[in-house]
């Protein structure tokens, strides 16, 4: 087995897990998109040896399949990243809603 | 018709100082200023001393949210209550209650959106340390070059500012170390912002928030922002 066909058979697992998660209502699409995705592009570069040969000699890389790393650094790069939008997002609302909860019990102590 | 002024008191374990500062601000008070102290999760008993003065209004946030958020919590309150004025006053006691009328004052007169009370423009009691004087030096320095304007107290914690900064406010706050931050960006927006002289004490009691790491949090942090605001809004 070639670093390749390891590479697309993770990359395949992955996929149908994420898949699954989504249908057992563990993930939220929204959030899933990049995952489905990455795994998506995963496997079409580790299947196609000429793409990653040619961006390797563009990029002067001389092992092809370390770009296959690289590549997958940088889909988890860019899923940390989303993540933290969600985080700070929440974290915004997380703040308005308990600043809402403690005016709100604020009034309602002053009536009773 | 007089003017509606929330004086803001943003309180995090501060028992010991907290029934001191109210009582200041009790011989302030005219039918036109409430007190609203922001009880920012306190594991203490801050939340049962400021409830304890009847004169005052307490909210209690469920957890430590941090200065910004607290903060914020008073704006938003003032903004649903149609408070005309708000006026920022620290919790420890360095603030003289007695003043804030004549802070207020250039705000009723429409001489101004925001009135920072500064311990710099003439020389007062107030003794810092040097490290602390050397950060807010600092600020000043990075704000005279990127607004054009001096503030010669830039981490001054006693404000005052009116209803549109007001309603400003209560839609989006620096989350941590607000002070400087929302200097520039008023600024930016178009606000006019003035310092007035104020004697300060030192703290009556309590900690300082601010350890040697997180100073360095503090300078980074608010330096990025500051830049930040700087390029989007353009350099003056």
């Amino acid at each position: 087995m070639t670093v390749f066909s390891f590479s697309f058979l993770l990359s395949a697992i992955s996929l149908i897990f994420v898949l699954f998660a989504i249908y057992k209502k563990r993930l939220e699409l929204k959030f899933s998109l990049f995952w489905i995705f990455s795994c998506i592009g995963m496997m079409v570069i580790s299947l196609n040896h000429n793409l990653l040969d040619k961006i390797s000699e563009l990029l002067n890389v001389s092992y092809p399949p370390s770009l296959l790393f690289l590549s997958g650094f940088l889909f988890t790069l860019g899923v940390v990243f989303q993540l933290t939008q969600v985080i700070t997002k929440l974290d915004k609302k997380l703040t308005r809603l308990t600043q809402e909860f403690s005016i709100l019990e604020e009034k309602i102590k002053k009536r009773i | 018709m007089k003017q509606k002024i929330l004086v803001i008191v943003p309180a995090f374990n501060e028992e010991q100082a907290l029934p001191y500062t109210l009582e200041a601000l009790k011989s302030e008070l005219d039918n036109n200023i409430d007190i609203l102290v922001i009880n920012d999760g306190s594991s203490d008993n801050t939340g049962k001393v400021a409830e304890q003065k009847e004169f005052v209004n307490v909210i209690h946030l469920p957890f430590n949210m941090g200065i910004g958020a607290a903060m914020q919590t008073g704006y938003y309150y003032a903004f649903k209550n149609d408070y005309d004025i708000a006026v920022q006053f620290d919790a420890d006691g360095q603030h003289p209650a007695n003043q804030i009328k004549y802070l207020v004052n250039d705000i009723i007169e429409n001489k101004a959106d925001m009135v920072i009370g500064s311990r710099f423009i003439e020389k007062t009691e107030y003794r810092g340390s040097t490290n602390r004087r050397l950060g807010i030096y600092y600020f000043f320095l990075l704000l005279r070059i990127l607004t054009g304007q001096s503030f010669t107290d830039p981490t001054s914690g006693f404000r005052a500012v009116n209803r549109n900064i007001i309603s400003e406010f209560a839609k989006e706050y620096p989350s941590d170390y607000p002070e400087v931050e929302v200097l520039i960006s008023l600024q930016k927006k178009g606000f006019f912002l003035k310092e007035k002289s104020v004697n300060m004490k030192s703290r009556q009691g309590g900690k300082s928030s601010i350890t040697p790491i997180k100073s360095i949090y503090y300078m980074v942090k608010v330096t990025i922002s500051i830049m930040m605001t700087a390029i989007v809004r353009g350099i003056k």
